[in-house]
């Protein structure tokens, strides 16, 4: 399992990256994908997810549509052109990070080998 | 694939709305998310009690309240810094208000500027940006706007506070202000907010203290009429603020906070606790900081002694010289004792014309005195004090005033402007005739002396009043004393001149 506190600052990138691969989602929809890549070591808390989808609506990098489905609503969220420009940005960003800490943090060699 | 039922989607739909969610988007979205959860477990087999059960168990540990609040603060920047601007001016008005009593009370300079700031911060700044985020606030839940009663709280609460200040820097227009700012607050929006909170409260099933609500408001409506009578001089408003205050007090303020106590994650509702304890504060301090020190007038009284002494002093030296023949005198203004004067015919015939002048004049004086003493009495009688501190400044802040229970209070410049006028052009008038009588260049010297308060060239007319009537009242009291004085000492020396 990742700790919510090392997900804190990958979540937008996170979302925004799986609307770049699969165009239109829902939000149980994002968590169900996120949980089946991880192999369920990463699960997005709704308490997390939908505020920040919420803003990322509200600074316009995704747009929502909402069916009618049977009884209830459900909301899809698709990315706009200024949020596929960020995301391309943000994806850059964090593997230009995930390198810089590959190298600040070394595991020990031993364990690694095991 | 299992699709729920709609009751079954009714039921968590009722639940989730149960734990505070109003914001529809997002309420769609977590019932939604729920339901997907739940029929995911259902296809492996569970019934929809069972996995609703697990489903809410897995919810994790942050209610959906709290989603909720932190989905609109992330929505809108704007909003946030709206929102976080209003508190500062709502926590900083009240203390500002705080401090300016201070100077106020110890006649510290700047006291004026900053009972002025604070109240155009409340009045103009604060409400409006308030009332703007109750009402984002109420669209964002998708709720309907209350609009007109938003805006006649915003609109009557402006023009009471405008008018509040008007009041305090002596403008004019005050009174206008505050009877419509305080009538509206209290029979238009007060009521109309009563009403609104308790259907809501029923609309939503929302458990409300009903009874609380009620005695609350009407408990305000009273404060606000009181202190509006009060302000108007109207009957009746001492016993309306003793009332309402005490209902506040007593019954009020403790159910408001117990019910507070109770429900301590409505952040909005602290925060006005908040505000109406460092309000309460305020007004405590002020109550602290009664009335002025005795020795603060004693100089006044000192003064007013010495020229009533004076002036009988003088009164009682003209009524024992020789009466002068036509007199028509006949009192005095000051002690206000008839003083019946035995004719005494005066034998040589050329000063027959000088003695008529000199009985004009003596008449003049006596009903220049009369008219001084006049106005020495009517601002006696407005006089709100105790009787064993007769004296009060007016420029310090009173306890009894401030709780708006005591006397009238009284505007800071006592004697009315026609008033002033009157008496100044009598003494102008006196002195020319007092002149005209004499050729004595020692008396006339003495004379212009005494009339010194006769505004020189330097100093206007304007400036003249200014300097003699503003103040406590105390002081216009001994002023008058001072001019009575002068007046009957020139009488005598103008007379006695001549015997």
């Amino acid at each position: 399992m990742i700790s919510n506190e090392l997900l804190k600052g990958t979540l937008k990138t996170i979302v925004l990256n799986l609307l770049v691969e699969n165009n239109r989602m829902y939000g149980y929809e994002i968590t169900r994908e996120v949980e089946k890549i991880s192999e369920g070591k990463i699960q997005l808390t709704w308490g997390a997810l939908y505020p920040t989808l919420h803003k990322l609506e509200a600074d316009g990098l995704i747009v929502s549509e909402e069916y009618n489905i049977g009884k209830r609503v459900r909301k899809y969220y698709r990315l706009t052109p200024t949020g596929e420009a960020i995301s391309r940005d943000k994806v850059k960003e964090f593997a230009e990070f995930v390198q810089i800490m590959g190298r600040l943090i070394k595991p020990s060699p031993g364990l690694n080998f095991s | 694939m299992i699709e729920l039922q709609e009751k079954q989607i009714e039921k968590i739909s009722l639940d989730i709305e149960q734990q505070g969610l109003t914001f529809t988007p997002l309420k769609n979205e977590l019932l939604d998310h729920i339901c997907c959860q739940i029929e995911i477990e259902m296809e492996q087999g569970m019934t929809f009690n069972d996995a609703y059960r697990k489903v809410r168990t897995a919810m994790g540990r942050k209610r959906i309240r709290q989603i909720q609040d932190e989905t609109l603060v992330l929505i809108s920047k704007k909003y946030r810094r709206m929102k976080r601007i209003m508190y500062g001016l709502g926590v900083a008005a009240p203390i500002l208000v705080i401090i300016a009593a201070l100077f106020k009370a110890y006649h510290w300079p700047g006291g004026g500027v900053m009972i002025t700031l604070a109240l155009f911060i409340t009045g103009m700044v604060f409400l409006p940006l308030f009332v703007m985020v109750r009402i984002r606030d109420t669209r964002r839940m998708d709720e309907p706007v209350p609009l007109g009663l938003y805006l006649t709280g915003m609109i009557t609460g402006m023009i009471a506070i405008l008018g509040t200040l008007f009041k305090i820097q002596h403008w004019p227009g005050a009174s206008i202000l505050l009877t419509l700012g305080l009538a509206g607050l209290a029979l238009g929006f007060l009521p109309a907010f009563a009403r609104y909170r308790i259907r809501e409260a029923k609309k939503k099933n929302e458990p409300i203290n009903r009874s609380l609500w009620i005695i609350g408001i009407i408990a305000g409506m009273l404060v606000i009429a009181g202190t509006l009578f009060k302000i108007m001089h109207w009957p009746g408003a001492g016993i309306a603020l003793i009332i309402s205050w005490s209902m506040l007090a007593v019954v009020v303020l403790p159910l408001l906070v117990l019910n507070q106590l109770k429900q301590s994650e409505q952040r909005i509702n602290s925060f006005f606790g908040i505000l109406l304890i460092s309000v309460s504060a305020a007004v405590f301090i002020m109550a602290l900081m009664r009335s002025t020190p005795e020795y603060y007038s004693f100089g006044y009284v000192v003064m007013e002694n010495s020229a009533v002494g004076q002036a009988n002093y003088y009164e009682s030296q003209i009524i024992n010289a020789p009466p002068v023949k036509g007199s028509a005198a006949s009192g005095s203004g000051f002690s206000g004792e008839e003083t019946s004067m035995t004719e005494v015919a005066v034998g040589e015939s050329e000063e027959v014309q000088v003695n008529a002048d000199k009985a004009a004049f003596r008449d003049e004086a006596d009903a220049l005195c009369s008219y001084i003493q006049s106005l020495r009495e009517e601002l006696a009688k407005n006089y709100s004090g105790e009787e064993d501190q007769p004296i009060t400044d007016r420029g310090a802040i009173d306890a009894r005033e401030m709780f708006m229970v005591g006397k009238s209070s009284l505007p800071y410049q006592f004697i009315s402007e026609r008033d002033e006028n009157k008496m100044y052009g009598m003494l102008e008038a006196f002195q020319d005739h007092a002149l005209e009588l004499t050729e004595d260049e020692t008396l006339i010297t003495f004379i212009d002396t005494q009339f010194s308060f006769n505004p020189p060239e330097e100093l206007d007319r304007e400036k003249w009043s200014k300097f003699c009537f503003t103040g406590p009242l105390m002081h216009s009291i001994a002023i008058l004393g001072t001019f009575q004085s002068t007046v009957r000492m020139v009488e005598r020396e103008i007379i006695g001149a001549s015997i």
